[in-house]
């Protein structure tokens, strides 16, 4: 963190302090923005925005340990609010998901492997604010009460959505797991 | 049940969070903070625009209710202060001025724009390119887009000029887009879409990583391909035979296309000088050597635009019958880029030193006269 860094002084100081940060910073909430967005390019695209705002606001952040939680929190409502406005109706072709691209190449092929693959596919199809809560909470592992102060929400909300989360991906996967029911040919 | 969710879920994430590639932090931190003070900067001048505007409305509206309001202005571009031309009458021109967009429009090789584009090269709204960032950045370096027709995203990545073949109705299209074969690093894909329809009708991926689509000629995509070491050079590709490679045609850039003159305006490898080169028959050949400095070609290729700061001679206008400009501007002037646009007018973008963004200006190459384009809001 950037801390002890000084305190947050007008011009150089105050940019070499965010540039601090961001070298410092980047790579654990570009993966958070991954997590969050299912999407490399959309990542590094919510994480410069996310970024940029906090760039603005950094002379009114005073706890400077708590730029994370800013950031994260930029990122979660920017993402829903892209995810609102415009690209709910884009239906993405011509490009191999990610996932899918490595499992293609043969990385691991074992069957835990296509099982989290399945898993992943299941999360890029939850609602943002489902899947910042199952990120929020599973990846970075932050309390009902954090992910409550990150979204905005109430405790009590968080647990609604990481319940339904949860539900949903379970009953995917039950569906998932359940037999193939072949067609009868006796009516042919 | 639940706890095996959980624990899926965990290993997912963790596993997903690892094949992020690592970025160049440092380049983040500078275009983060570049777009930081652009936005604060905007900030304060629609402030400062808004706080003008009541002030002018305070003073106005009753100047206007007694009956004594001011000529009105035009507000989409400001007429630079007295452009002088040499060996040309200095006629203003009454000429409506270009909107902000469809000068954009132009510099893809377009013509006019017939209401808005949000892709600034296709008038029919058949392909779009969507921002991929909230903002209002114009500055395509920092923003993914998606390339969408008819409501699907056919890709994302970050656009490397399009252009229109004007004969066929067929759009080229470029961007910048991952490649999972080659890691980080990004590869060019060029994709072709019947203007009419949106419908793909050739596409090749992992072209080189500086290559831009600069327009059509003889129903193939000109690419400049830039390359360090003054390597440049200007290919062509065929999309009616998409399997085969682009094809070399000259060193240098690019500046200029004239679809109908079969001609190309490149600017030579190390030298500041253009040549045109005719793209007809084989071999192709350069029409004019180093000796004057074109930076805009018209659409049939007879009549070039010269930048006027290396004091050409009047007698050598006679050649492409352009005009000289000298605009008054607060620094010296050097043309980033040009466009001879399709209703005969010449758009210059300009780089003057002292002024932090660039200065569009639309020209009139029969008497030089010029107006300065303001981006729309």
């Amino acid at each position: 963190m950037v801390g002890e860094a000084g305190e947050s002084g007008a011009g150089g100081g105050r940019d070499a302090e965010f540039r601090a940060y961001v070298v410092a910073r980047s790579h654990l909430l570009l993966r958070t923005a991954y997590l969050v967005t299912g999407d490399h390019q959309l990542a590094e695209d919510l994480l410069q925005t996310a970024l940029t705002k906090t760039y603005l606001a950094w002379g009114r952040i005073r706890d400077r340990e708590s730029i994370d939680a800013y950031v994260r929190r930029v990122m979660v409502t920017t993402h829903v609010s892209w995810w609102r406005r415009k690209w709910r109706a884009e239906t993405p072709i011509g490009e191999v998901p990610d996932g899918l691209a490595a499992a293609a190449a043969g990385i691991d092929e074992s069957a835990d492997a296509v099982e989290r693959l399945a898993m992943w596919a299941l999360l890029r199809g939850l609602p943002p604010r489902q899947r910042a809560v199952v990120v929020l909470r599973y990846y970075e592992d932050l309390s009902e009460t954090e992910i409550a102060q990150t979204l905005g929400c109430t405790p009590g909300t968080v647990k609604s959505q990481a319940h339904r989360a949860l539900a949903s991906l379970r009953n995917a996967l039950q569906a998932a797991d359940a037999p193939v029911v072949e067609p009868s040919g006796g009516e042919r | 049940m639940n706890a095996d969710v959980e624990t899926q879920l965990r290993a997912t994430l963790e596993e997903q969070a690892g094949v992020m590639e690592r970025m160049d932090v440092g380049l983040l931190a500078d275009r983060v903070m570049a777009r930081g003070r652009a936005r604060r900067r905007r900030r304060a001048i629609g402030a400062a625009a808004a706080a003008v505007f009541v002030v002018v409305a305070l003073v106005a509206v009753p100047a206007w209710v007694s009956g004594t309001h001011a000529p009105v202005r035009p507000t989409m571009a400001t007429q630079l202060p007295e452009p002088s031309v040499t060996g040309r009458s200095a006629v203003p021109s009454h000429r409506a001025i270009a909107s902000y967009r469809q000068v954009l429009a132009w510099f893809q090789g377009l013509p006019e724009a017939q209401g808005p584009v949000s892709f600034t090269g296709d008038p029919w709204g058949v392909l779009e390119i969507v921002p991929g960032d909230t903002s209002n950045d114009a500055d395509e370096s920092h923003t993914v887009t998606r390339l969408r027709a008819t409501g699907q995203v056919l890709m994302t990545g970050k656009p490397r000029g399009a252009a229109l073949d004007s004969g066929r109705h067929r759009v080229a299209v470029a961007a910048a887009v991952p490649d999972p074969k080659a890691g980080p690093s990004l590869t060019i894909t060029l994709m072709v879409f019947d203007a009419d329809t949106g419908r793909m009708l050739s596409r090749v991926s992992g072209l080189d990583s500086g290559t831009r689509v600069s327009g059509w000629l003889d129903g193939r995509v000109v690419l400049d391909v830039y390359a360090s070491n003054w390597a440049n050079r200007v290919a062509w590709w065929d999309p009616d035979a998409p399997e085969a490679a682009p094809v070399d045609i000259t060193a240098g850039r690019v500046l200029d296309v004239a679809e109908s003159g079969h001609r190309i305006l490149v600017e030579g490898p190390g030298a500041r000088c253009s040549q045109v080169w005719e793209v007809i028959g084989k071999p192709h050949q350069a029409l004019e050597e180093c000796g004057m400095r074109l930076v805009a070609l018209s659409d049939d290729g007879r009549r070039g635009f010269i930048d006027g700061r290396y004091g050409i001679a009047p007698a050598m206008l006679d050649v492409w019958s352009g005009a000289q400009v000298a605009l008054k501007l607060p620094g010296p002037v050097s043309v980033a880029s040009a466009r001879w646009s399709a209703d005969d007018r010449v758009v210059l973008s300009l780089t003057v030193w002292g002024l932090k963004d660039g200065v569009t200006v639309v020209c009139e190459p029969d008497d030089g006269s010029c107006a300065r384009v303001v981006p729309s809001p």
